[in-house]
């Protein structure tokens, strides 16, 4: 572990940049290797947000030294995986986290609806 | 790819690629997997490229964090440290150094920034039109996922056409599509003011636009709505006509002519958008009638969809053939063999070019690294003549890696003040460039020297910079540790090896690049050599279509067309006229399924479909094509003549082998849809090149004039008696004269359309052959640079043993063989690699195999012959030393 200060209160990771902040909302309902949380932001986000594998592993790394998210000494035995892959599982302080996330992001919403900024098809 | 990726995450620190490395390569190498099953290498490439930048964002975040670094105790949110202060000025002192140093030589400075200039420039101008033809995404939103379909055709399975019927059911029946539409080109008589124009554009089934994914810029696109039977007729155009007809006016709900009959602009697109290609100047819903959406004999459509999420391409080939196969049963002669084939719209429209532009990119990238290499021996003879001044840096206590710093800051210098040159060259070169590639070259108008372009010339240029920087560098780092102030400039045995192997790689990239440009040189001449079947001198042609509204009848249109060819005749130095409905050389025809009435065929069985022209009853005499059986036509055949067609060899030969054709009945078409009636064949005549020159069997059935009058299309032929291109302002001026709501298209001479049948072949070729060319000059310097410096350096070994007594025989065969042993290797090396490179351009040779030994043997025979007039000089030189004069150097 490095050892430079460690950030404690959940608050303080705000705001998350959009990979970190995909990331746990990929693990935040089961437990996903490292390319199934890709293929699963880039289906949720339509294409929209497609992660590299450094992007990825880059966001990964910063959660597991925060721990937000944490691997799993098990892995869900079936016989076509690859045993490269490691598996992924969020923390209760991550959860928090993200939950934090996501309401910021709805009071902004709100705020630009207030000021009738609605979203259009573009 | 994958071996590469594990390479690089070494940029990694330790620590990280320990823990993440493996799941990070699973990663990496199932997204490449999937990327390359899905869109093809182009988007492995963008993958790649994308995981290489943000692999060393990464690397450099960690390695600022990580304990093991200098940094590692400050926090990622800590002021840059010292060190990297002292380093930029470290830098910047090299690069002022390196400026004084390289200004102190201009003519060395010249000569390098020249040669990077050359390569450079011709790297620049060749990837503006990889990139806007082949790299740049195509304009629709996410092109990836949209697809032509339609039938798979006979022979080499590309996509063929299909029937309104079949497109019909296809868009409705397949779920593997998001959406579906269909098109067709077609070009009809645009009126605007009164000028009558004849202009390509597409027709939308069901509506293009949505499958696209694309707005107007202007008002709004054609919708499914707009092409339904008794919708009123509207327009979409593109941003150069709407620019052209309505200069700085409104131009929606403004209204044009097409074919009689006036069409609604109700939108106009941007300027980037282009479907199917650039050269569609507007689109108009197709309007089926109820009877014509039934149609199953007419394959003209194409289909064109939007597939629904990644769906392979497969499945959705699979599914319109469970449609096809769902038809077969209500219809199965319309239907027998067609299956269906999904293309990725890119692969539709690139169809051919995309070898022909990465052989033309292989070339300028050989041209590269010759370059680099040349830059590498100079860099490495001045090395030498410098180890005084590294000696005396050295042991003033610069260290190892701060001198080769210096050496890398100075070629990276020089690679960028060649990159800027070079730059500017490719930016001159790109007009001419794009002056000799044909004009029926995909996605044309798409080419420019944009800001892709720009970083692929720096990054080019960077690269080359660190590859020929790297040689002198090296072997600064690696060699002995600091050669005495004492010594005099002496090169090293490992400098000797390093130059020798820079002299090899040079010849084998010239000589693979020699053999590839002298294919296609061979090709090209086998190509022109190619009789095309008629006599094309003095023939000027052009096409003229009837307004259908005004020339409703066949009897008005025959009339004018036979007018206008006896108006034509009577012209000064037009000699004969005649017309056809399709130009030799220009296409196939319209083919029609062939039908011998004596011999029929099952009720379930599909016969052959065979192209036909119809033809003014002269055409032959006119054309010069021989008649070897039965008659030509008369001017009788017809109608209420002689119902009789003419075939062509290859048709007699195909379906009436051993068989005396003539007197045989046919018809072609449907049996209730005869496009040629029942009809007597009369003669056979020789075979001509209808489509292109490198086509093998043009079988053809000729049909007069006479006997389908109703034909409003027809290209006309005049045989002159001067040249033709003389005459063509009369022409205009006589058609006009019978009909100013007439256009002409397409006037040119049988020359010009000769010339355009080969003008890929040509333009690949003379380019391939100049960077060839480029490639053997610089080979040649660098071998002739070689020989001079290792002569040089010999000096002293030769006076001595010329004083010992050695012959001039013997020191020039010491010289000789020294300097022409990297060059035999060099050879060898080439052949092997030219013998693995040219089997990719098997398919832009015509008449001659990849392993061409003509070609290998007399492009091996021209690199020797130069290499070894090269080293003569120095040689001569070497000879004619004086040994006292030698001995005394020493």
């Amino acid at each position: 572990m490095p050892d430079y200060p460690r950030r404690r209160r959940p608050e303080d990771f705000l705001p998350l940049s959009v990979p970190v902040f995909q990331i746990l909302l990929s693990v935040s309902d089961m437990d996903l290797h490292g390319y199934a949380i890709i293929q699963d932001i880039a289906r949720r986000t339509d294409h929209e947000v497609a992660l590299t594998a450094s992007t990825l592993y880059a966001a990964i790394k910063r959660l597991l030294d925060e721990r937000l998210i944490e691997e799993l000494e098990t892995r869900p035995d079936t016989a076509a995986d690859d045993p490269r892959r490691r598996y992924y599982r969020i923390t209760p302080a991550g959860l928090e986290v993200a939950r934090l996330e996501a309401a910021r992001l709805e009071r902004a919403v709100r705020m630009a609806r207030q000021k009738k900024l609605t979203p259009r098809r573009a | 790819m994958p071996s590469l990726y594990r390479a690089a995450l070494r940029l990694l620190p330790s620590e990280t690629r320990r823990r993440h490395g493996d799941a990070m390569a699973a990663v990496f190498a199932e997204q490449v997997r999937d990327a390359r099953r899905q869109c093809g290498r182009w988007a492995v490439l963008r993958l790649a490229a994308a995981e290489f930048r943000a692999l060393v964002r990464f690397a450099w975040s960690e390695r600022r964090l990580s304990p093991g670094s200098r940094q590692g105790r400050h926090p990622a949110w800590s002021p840059q440290p010292e060190r990297n202060h002292s380093m930029m000025a470290a830098v910047a002192q090299d690069l002022r150094y390196a400026t004084r140093l390289l200004r102190r030589t201009p003519g060395f400075t010249l000569v390098c920034v020249l040669t990077m200039a050359l390569a450079i420039g011709a790297n620049t101008a060749v990837f503006s039109v990889v990139n806007g033809v082949l790299l740049k995404s195509l304009p629709f939103v996410e092109p990836d996922r949209i697809v032509v379909f339609g039938h798979r055709a006979e022979g080499d399975g590309v996509l063929d056409g299909t029937t309104p019927a079949n497109l019909y059911d296809w868009m409705s029946g397949v779920a593997a599509f998001e959406a579906a539409a269909g098109f067709a080109p077609t070009e009809r008589i645009v009126t605007h003011r009164g000028v009558a124009e004849r202009i390509r554009g597409g027709l939308s089934v069901g509506s293009i636009f949505s499958v696209l994914g694309r707005e107007a810029a202007e008002g709004r696109t054609l919708t499914a709505a707009d092409d339904e039977p008794g919708a009123e007729p509207v327009m979409v155009l593109s941003a150069r006509l709407a620019e052209r007809y309505f200069v700085d006016q409104p131009r929606i709900g403004q209204s044009l002519t097409i074919n009689g009959t006036p069409h609604t602009i109700v939108g106009v697109m941007p300027h980037d958008f282009a479907f199917f290609d650039y050269d569609y100047e507007y689109w108009i819903p197709a309007r089926f009638d109820a009877a014509f959406r039934g149609n199953r004999d007419q394959y003209f459509l194409v289909g064109v969809a939007r597939m629904a999420g990644r769906t392979p391409r497969a499945q959705a080939e699979a599914q319109l053939d469970t449609v096809m196969a769902s038809i077969r049963r209500d219809d199965p002669q319309f239907t027998q063999d067609a299956a269906a084939t999904v293309v990725p719209i890119k692969q539709a429209l690139l169809d051919g070019v995309e070898t022909r532009l990465l052989v033309l990119m292989g070339a300028v990238a050989f041209v590269l690294l010759i370059a680099c290499a040349n830059l590498g021996n100079l860099l490495l003879a001045r090395a030498s003549t410098r180890q005084r001044e590294m000696a005396l840096r050295h042991a003033l206590g610069a260290g190892h890696g701060r001198l080769v710093r210096q050496m890398l800051v100075e070629s990276l210098l020089l690679a960028a003040a060649g990159g800027v040159a070079g730059l500017l060259l490719g930016a001159g070169l790109l007009p001419v460039l794009l002056g000799w590639l044909p004009d029926t070259l995909p996605r044309l108008k798409g080419i420019a020297l944009d800001r892709t372009v720009l970083v692929f010339t720096i990054a080019v240029s960077t690269l080359a910079g660190l590859l020929f920087g790297a040689v002198p560098a090296v072997q600064l780092a690696t060699g002995p540790p600091m050669p005495s102030l004492r010594d005099g400039a002496r090169g090293s045995a490992r400098g000797g090896l390093v130059r020798s192997g820079l002299v090899s790689s040079e010849l084998a990239l010239a000589l693979m690049l020699l053999v590839g440009a002298g294919l296609l040189v061979r090709s090209f001449t086998q190509l022109v050599q190619v009789s095309p079947g008629f006599v094309a001198d003095r023939l000027l042609t052009f096409t003229v279509s009837l307004p259908t509204a005004t020339y409703a009848t066949p009897v008005q249109r025959r009339a004018f067309f036979e007018r206008a060819a006896e108006e034509l005749a009577a012209l000064p130095g037009v000699r004969s006229v005649t017309m056809t409905t399709t130009l030799p050389v220009t296409g196939r025809g319209n083919g029609a399924w062939f039908n011998i009435i004596d011999r029929p065929l099952p009720p379930a069985e599909k016969p052959p479909s065979v192209p036909n022209r119809v033809v003014r009853a002269n055409y032959f005499e006119v054309m010069a094509i021989p008649v070897l059986k039965g008659r030509s036509f008369v001017p009788d055949d017809g109608l209420d003549g002689t119902r009789a067609v003419i075939i062509s060899e290859s048709v007699a030969r195909r379906f009436f082998a051993g068989e005396d054709p003539l007197g045989r009945h046919i018809y072609m078409g449907t049996p209730d849809n005869r496009v040629v009636p029942d009809s007597e064949i009369v003669g056979v005549v020789a075979d001509v090149k209808q489509a292109g020159l490198a086509e093998a069997s043009p079988e053809t059935v000729y049909v007069p004039h006479r006997l389908v009058p109703a034909i409003s299309t027809l290209s006309f032929a005049l045989r002159t008696t001067i040249l033709p291109a003389a005459v063509s302002t009369v022409v205009r001026d006589a058609i006009r004269g019978l009909d100013s709501g007439v256009p002409i298209v397409r006037l040119q001479t049988m020359e010009d359309i000769l010339g355009r049948a080969t003008w890929l072949a040509r333009s690949s070729m003379i380019l391939v052959a100049v960077f060839a060319g480029l490639a053997l000059v610089l080979a040649v310097i660098g071998v002739f640079g070689v020989l001079s410096y290792t002569v040089n350096q010999q000096t002293t070994e030769i006076g001595i043993r010329m004083a010992l007594g050695a012959s001039t025989r013997n020191v020039m065969v010491l010289i000789l063989g020294h300097g022409l042993r990297p060059v035999a290797v060099g050879l060898v090396a080439g052949g092997i690699g030219a013998l693995m490179l040219t089997r990719f351009m098997e398919s832009l040779l015509f008449g001659v195999t990849p392993t061409d030994p003509l070609t290998f043997a007399a492009v091996a025979l021209l690199l020797a012959a130069t290499a070894a007039t090269a080293a003569y000089l120095p040689t001569r030189r070497a000879i004619n030393v004086d040994p006292v004069r030698a001995l005394r150097q020493e």
